[in-house]
């Protein structure tokens, strides 16, 4: 059962409209009360012209906008060059402001206005305003440069094979490495801002002929509802504007990696692209999604396959596992082997404590060791969370409090969910094994089953933005089983899968297969024309001339 | 939720109906088909099969004439208002005895298997809460959770079947061809309501959106359950034999418990074989229950389902604890399968589609 | 919809709070691995009577011995300490047995781990009993249906008292040597479903013989049951000689004299091909044994390994096979006058019709059957020696 929340449009807030009055002084003053204890700003008054009489006024934000570009491409044309105008107030201002807007500034990327609101965005946005006496607009220019963090592999995010590229924080690189991958004029990056303060810069990014439009007007309704006072993270919209808040699985893809966005795009999906977080939200996610590296297909078949086959059970034993064990040594012990049922039994019996507490209090401990370790320096932290489980579990059980398989089920559970390709739904699990724990030590494997059942149900019932959370293996259509818990081999994945990618099927014209699904052998065009393959496949030499003006008839069909 | 909104395909209609099918039913299904035909019991399965896409044919049929009522809406068309309510109400209480039942057997075997000393009060409540959860995630929900569960469902369900074939002497199920027409006849009446449950199509018929694959899914889909009923029947005879099942309540269950996991690190396959069990009677139920709920919001005229599944709950529970024992709950299943399920699932569509082309009503059908 | 979810909340919550009914922690159970019936002695039913309200109704007829090995003994790594060990009870009915064991130990019998069934010779002299038993394996579920089952020559609680050097654990000792079936063909393994399908028939069955000495265990031969009670017992030649017959044989050999020597063929696989034919004496039954084996002893030194040689010794073993099955059919036809040799399935399967007339009046009719044998025999290999 999905929800649909019909929200109210934010009311965007009147801009407000300050005009730039012909007075430089008055504007100046404006700006110094807007301004006022900013002492990052920096404000200078200065004169040009021969004569020295046109007052001219700049300000940007010492930090944010390149001291160099400011000084050597806007200071100082204008101090060389304008010397060189001739005086006549009305004239010369006129040609002031055309000449600086159109020729003496080696800036490229200028833009005039008449509201000074505009212009105080527009500093603490990292550009310089220029203010001309007895001109009624004023210019900003693009000045920004601000300290960037070099581009690495983000580190929550490794691959064995693929690019080592991450997206930062700063809005403008994250486009350009999205844009470095798809180079089509059809990605379009559709731009607004987001938090009343933090005026956070938003770029909606998909593939125009591609992607799924409902989901694309989807996204942007539930973008212009948001009505908030900052937007630090990626976070904060993802929740926003998810499906079902409440439900402990995540609708919203995240990630810093831009080839996954890129592959994302072709795939008929959105990104938003946050300023001030890497983290890039991709929609509509599945549960799929979440289960996938984008080494799987940069690597090939079997080993993607066996991989994606060994995350599923991996899922799998960090949900169960311990609801297993406690409902194995509490309710059924006929299931396991005769000697390892007597092996449990002796080794349990100078624990004190039943078994589903034993179980209860290894996790509780083995999570907050692992919450532990994530703040710690990630030297220490790793082998504090280690080294700790380790020695706290041997400590345990030479006490006598635990049994050692208690340790070892601990400690495969806790290694199977780092196999979980994506943080946040390794989460959803962490907390849901508790509950089959839970279920388990009441009603043994009983109880487990149900709430293994009532956890499908609900996967089966939320969606993301419109998409079913467990497609595509619920979609009734056979062809879109291709890829998910085998993925096929690349001649085989031709088409999009249908949820997303309904609008531009073909993406893939693979010449080793021919239209039924057969190998064909792949030969160069010399061979192809020689006579032993045609004599072999009773191809006619002779081929019928072309007329002029005739065209072929469409190309073959890929499918 | 009415049919212009909610679309599935018919290959989900398809699955739906192999899920709810299969239940209660195949535990015992050995023991019924050897009491009446001995080793000859295959055969009836294969009859039953056969009968069931009979009547599933003419339900299409008759859903097709009318494209997207169910058949609350159309029986209203065919044979008036009060008759029409009637069907109703009748189709209401069979589905309701029905899950009463699942849930009651569901509960005493799970307590013979695996929790003995679990009163059987809680085992039904905590059964019955979950498939709430179930209805209230209408329709879309249920198909697409069945759509995953099938496979979690029958690829264990195989896999431990087969396993156990190692031993097994298939001349166990001989002599063959020894028992007369005349019983064979009978005896496929009675073998006829393990296939209950696929009459659920005339009512969600009209959620389908590529119609015209409809009789094709049916045919399939029902020899896939006959398949599935044939083989096991044949296992467990042929483990067995004649003799020795009559006198086994449970036999697939007795069959399971013999199996022996080579090099195992299962001992009794049987705890785990009772929880993909779970799953089985889940979606039989969940069906049964969800069909209930539905025609009530059909009789009614209401948009919602969800209040009609709370209520039923009750009711369900109440009636599962009716029987006293486990022969009171066969005796009983037997007479209503027997009765209701004939009105139910032969002689209402049937006689329906009669009418239906007598009085020449509803769309014309391309054949 | 607030209210609707408190409630199944609470309704949760009551649920699980009101208890675990069937928790009990692996370690407060009571593994049985082994089990023995026995006949109790005189004095101590007469022990028992005294101490009884009623003791001609309920007179404890029933010496049950139950064996469980101790969990922490085992993963101390054992040493010299006993590893397991063992309690007997006398009762009055077979379930009663585990209520009354409640009353001397702490823990709860656990059943699921049985596997191995012993019945002792006295025992299966009372018909009633023997059934009663049988509905106790059958009926309830606490049991495997690959528990093994074996007839022990005595009584049958000394089969567990015995201390085999060498060997940890005595259950899996014993059910190894009897699932030892392709080494030797005087073994057979016979589970509790086989011990359902058989008895449940016609009371009529086969099982295997125990021989208790004080420090092993043999398993040898086969002890026939009639009409739910013990007959007689088979050796181990007439019982591997039934197996022939029954075509169960997965091993094992047959030594023939050849020569002057003695040489066994060790035998690969063998199968039995059954053909009932109608003569005017009555019904004519013909069992074809096929087999095929290797020798892996012979005479050294010198052309063994000849084609006139091979065919001679195959000869020899058709003969001593048939002279073997044609003993075990005459005493069972005519001593024991059960058919344990399937053939009364065999007809039933194949020639129903006859079945139907023959079917009540059976055992005189295989009293008179003209059973006959023709074996088959095909060596293949002799070795690597010539």
């Amino acid at each position: 059962m999905s929800m649909r929340i019909i929200k109210k449009k934010r009311k965007s807030k009147e801009k407000e409209f300050i005009p730039v009055s012909t007075k430089i002084d008055e504007n100046i003053e404006t700006l110094d009360n807007i301004f006022k204890d900013c002492t990052d700003i920096v404000a200078r008054e200065f004169r040009v012209g021969v004569e020295q009489n046109h007052r001219m006024y700049v300000a940007y934000v010492d930090g944010l906008a390149d001291r160099t570009l400011v000084h050597d491409h806007i200071l100082r044309p204008l101090a060389l060059e304008a010397r060189l105008i001739a005086p006549d107030p009305g004239v010369v201002k006129r040609k002031l402001f055309e000449l600086t807007s159109e020729g003496t500034l080696s800036a490229s990327d200028i833009k005039e206005k008449d509201n000074l609101d505009e212009a105080v965005l527009a500093i603490l946005s990292g550009d310089t305003i220029l203010l001309i006496d007895g001109v009624s607009e004023f210019i900003i220019i693009s000045t920004r440069g601000w300290p960037l963090r070099g581009l690495s592999e983000p580190p929550g995010e490794t691959v064995i094979r693929g690019p080592r590229e991450g997206f930062i924080e700063t809005f403008r690189v994250n486009t350009v490495l999205l844009r470095r991958k798809i180079r089509d004029p059809k990605l379009k990056i559709k731009g607004m801002q987001l938090g009343e303060r933090s005026k956070t810069d938003i770029g909606i990014a998909y593939m125009e002929d591609i992607v799924n439009e409902k989901v694309l007007k989807e996204l942007e309704n539930r973008l212009e509802t948001i009505d908030i006072d900052g937007i630090l993270e990626s976070g904060y919209v993802e929740q926003l504007i998810e499906d079902n808040w409440f439900s402990l699985f995540p609708q919203v893809q995240y990630t810093e990696r831009p080839d996954l966005v890129a592959a994302a795009l072709l795939q008929g999906k959105v990104a938003i692209i946050i300023d001030n977080t890497p983290m890039t939200l991709i929609v509509p996610a599945t549960f799929n999604d979440f289960m996938q590296s984008p080494e799987d297909y940069y690597e090939r078949w079997w080993i993607a396959n066996l991989i994606r086959w060994i995350r599923l059970f991996a899922l799998i034993i960090s949900f169960t596992l311990p609801a297993i064990y406690i409902a194995i040594a509490s309710y059924h012990p006929g299931i396991i082997p005769t000697s390892l049922a007597i092996f449990l039994a002796g080794t349990r019996e100078t624990v004190p404590f039943p078994v589903f507490v034993e179980a209860l209090v290894m996790e509780i401990t083995f999570e907050l060791l692992r919450e532990a370790g994530v703040r710690l320096p990630s030297q220490i932290g790793a082998t504090i969370g280690i080294v700790g489980s380790l020695i706290i579990g041997q400590a345990a059980v030479e006490a006598g409090l635990v049994s050692p398989i208690m340790v070892i089920i601990v400690a495969l559970t806790a290694i199977s969910s780092f196999a979980v390709p994506s943080y946040n739904l390794n989460i959803s699990f962490r907390l849901l094994r508790f509950v089959a724990m839970l279920a388990a030590s009441f009603l043994g494997l009983y109880g487990l089953v149900l709430v293994v059942i009532a956890t499908l149900i609900h996967l089966s019932t939320i969606n993301s933005f419109g998409v079913p959370y467990l497609a595509p293996i619920v979609s009734g259509k056979m062809s879109d089983l291709k890829d998910t818990v085998v993925k096929a081999p690349f001649p085989n994945l031709k088409s999009r899968n249908s949820f997303t990618g309904e609008k531009d099927k073909k993406r893939l014209k693979d010449w080793r297969v021919d239209k039924n699904g057969k190998t064909v052998k792949v030969v160069s065009d010399e061979e192809e024309n020689s006579q032993d393959i045609q004599a072999k496949e009773g191809i006619k030499t002779l081929k019928k001339p072309k007329k002029v003006g005739e065209t072929k008839k469409g190309g073959e069909k890929d499918e | 939720m009415n049919s212009e909104e909610v679309k599935i395909s018919a290959f989900q209609l398809g699955i739906l109906i192999i899920v709810a099918v299969v239940g209660v039913g195949i535990l015992t299904l050995p023991r019924n088909v050897v009491e009446i035909a001995e080793t000859d019991g295959w055969i009836l399965i294969l009859a039953a099969g056969a009968i069931t896409i009979g009547i599933s044919l003419v339900i299409n049929t008759l859903a097709n004439k009318f494209p997207n009522e169910t058949i609350i809406e159309y029986s209203r068309d065919l044979v008036g208002y009060p008759l029409a309510l009637l069907i109703g109400i009748i189709l209401i209480l069979y589905y309701v005895i029905f899950a009463a039942f699942s849930v009651r057997i569901f509960g005493e075997v799970l307590k013979m298997y695996l929790l003995p000393k679990t009163p059987i009060e809680v085992i039904n409540i905590t059964f019955l809460i979950t498939l709430i959860y179930l209805i209230r995630s209408g329709f879309e929900g249920i198909v697409r959770f069945y759509e995953i569960i099938i496979l979690i469902m029958f690829i264990p369900y195989f896999i431990a079947l087969f396993t156990g074939t190692a031993n097994l002497d298939y001349s166990n199920l001989l002599p063959a061809f020894q028992t007369s027409p005349k019983v064979i006849l009978i005896g496929i009446l009675q073998i006829v309501f393990s296939f209950m449950g696929f009459e659920a199509i005339f009512l969600f018929i009209p959620f389908v959106s590529d119609k015209k694959n409809m009789k094709k899914t049916l045919i399939i889909v029902i020899s896939i359950i006959t398949l599935i009923y044939l083989i096991s029947t044949i296992i467990v005879i042929a483990s067995f034999g004649k003799h020795e099942i009559k006198i086994l309540i449970w036999p697939l269950m007795a069959y399971i418990k013999s199996i022996q996991v080579p090099g195992a690190f299962i001992e009794q396959l049987e705890g785990v074989i009772m929880t993909i069990w779970v799953l089985f009677i889940f979606t039989t139920l969940g069906t049964m229950y969800f069909s209930s709920a539905f025609i009530l919001t059909r009789l009614t005229k209401t948009k919602e389902h969800k209040i009609f599944g709370v209520a039923l709950l009750p009711i369900i529970y109440i009636l599962s604890l009716q029987p006293d024992n486990v022969a009171q709950i066969y005796d009983w299943l037997g007479a209503f399968s027997m009765y209701a399920g004939t009105l139910v699932v032969i002689i209402i569509p049937i006689l329906l589609l009669v009418i239906a082309k007598i009085r020449k009503k509803g769309v014309k059908s391309n054949g | 919809m607030d209210k609707k979810k408190i409630f199944i909340i609470l309704m949760f919550v009551l649920i699980f709070t009101t208890g675990c009914w069937d928790m009990k922690d692996i370690e407060e159970r009571l593994y049985i691995i082994g089990i023995t019936f026995d006949k109790p002695d005189e004095e101590e039913i007469e022990r028992q009577r005294e101490n009884l309200e009623e003791p001609d109704k309920f007179t404890p007829r029933y010496l049950i011995t139950y064996l469980s090995p101790i969990p922490s003994a085992q993963t101390e790594g054992g040493g010299e300490e006993e590893t397991y060990s063992t309690r007997s009870i006398t009762t009055v009915t077979p379930d009663e047995g585990s209520r009354q064991m409640a009353t001397r130990i702490d823990k709860d019998l656990f059943f699921g781990h049985a596997k191995l069934v012993l019945f002792g010779e006295e025992i299966l002299k009372d018909k009633k009993v023997v059934m009663e038993m049988l509905d106790y394996l059958h009926r309830n579920q606490k049991y495997n249906w690959n528990v093994l089952v074996g007839v022990v020559q005595g009584n049958a609680k000394d089969a567990f008292s015995i201390n085999p050097k060498g060997i940890a654990e005595l259950v899996p000792y014993i059910t190894g040597i009897m699932q030892n079936r392709p080494e030797t063909s005087k073994v057979a393994d016979v589970t509790l479903s086989q011990l359902a399908a058989d008895m449940g028939d016609d009371g009529t069955m086969a099982l295997p013989k125990v021989i208790v000495a004080p420090d092993e265990i043999k398993v040898e031969g086969a002890a026939v049951i009639k009409d739910y009670t013990l007959l007689d017992y088979l050796s181990g030649v007439e019982g591997r000689a039934t197996m022939f017959l029954k075509g169960t044989l997965e091993g094992g050999s047959v030594i023939v004299e050849y020569k002057n020597e003695l040489i066994p063929y060790v035998i690969v696989n063998a199968g039995v091909k059954n053909e009932l034919k109608t003569t005017e004496e009555g019904l004519q039954l013909s069992y074809a044994i096929e087999t095929e084996g290797q020798l892996d002893e012979g005479i050294y030194g010198g052309d063994f390994v000849t084609d006139e040689n091979i065919k001679d010794i195959e000869e020899q073993v058709e003969r001593e096979i048939v002279e073997d099955c044609m003993r075990v059919i005459e005493k069972l036809q005519k001593e024991l006058r059960v058919d344990v040799i399937y053939a009364d399935s065999y007809i039933m399967k194949y020639h129903p019709k006859i079945w139907e007339q023959i079917e009540d009046d059976y055992s005189e009719y295989f009293q008179e059957m003209d059973i006959r044998v023709t074996a088959d025999v095909k060596i293949r290999g002799a070795g690597v020696v010539k």
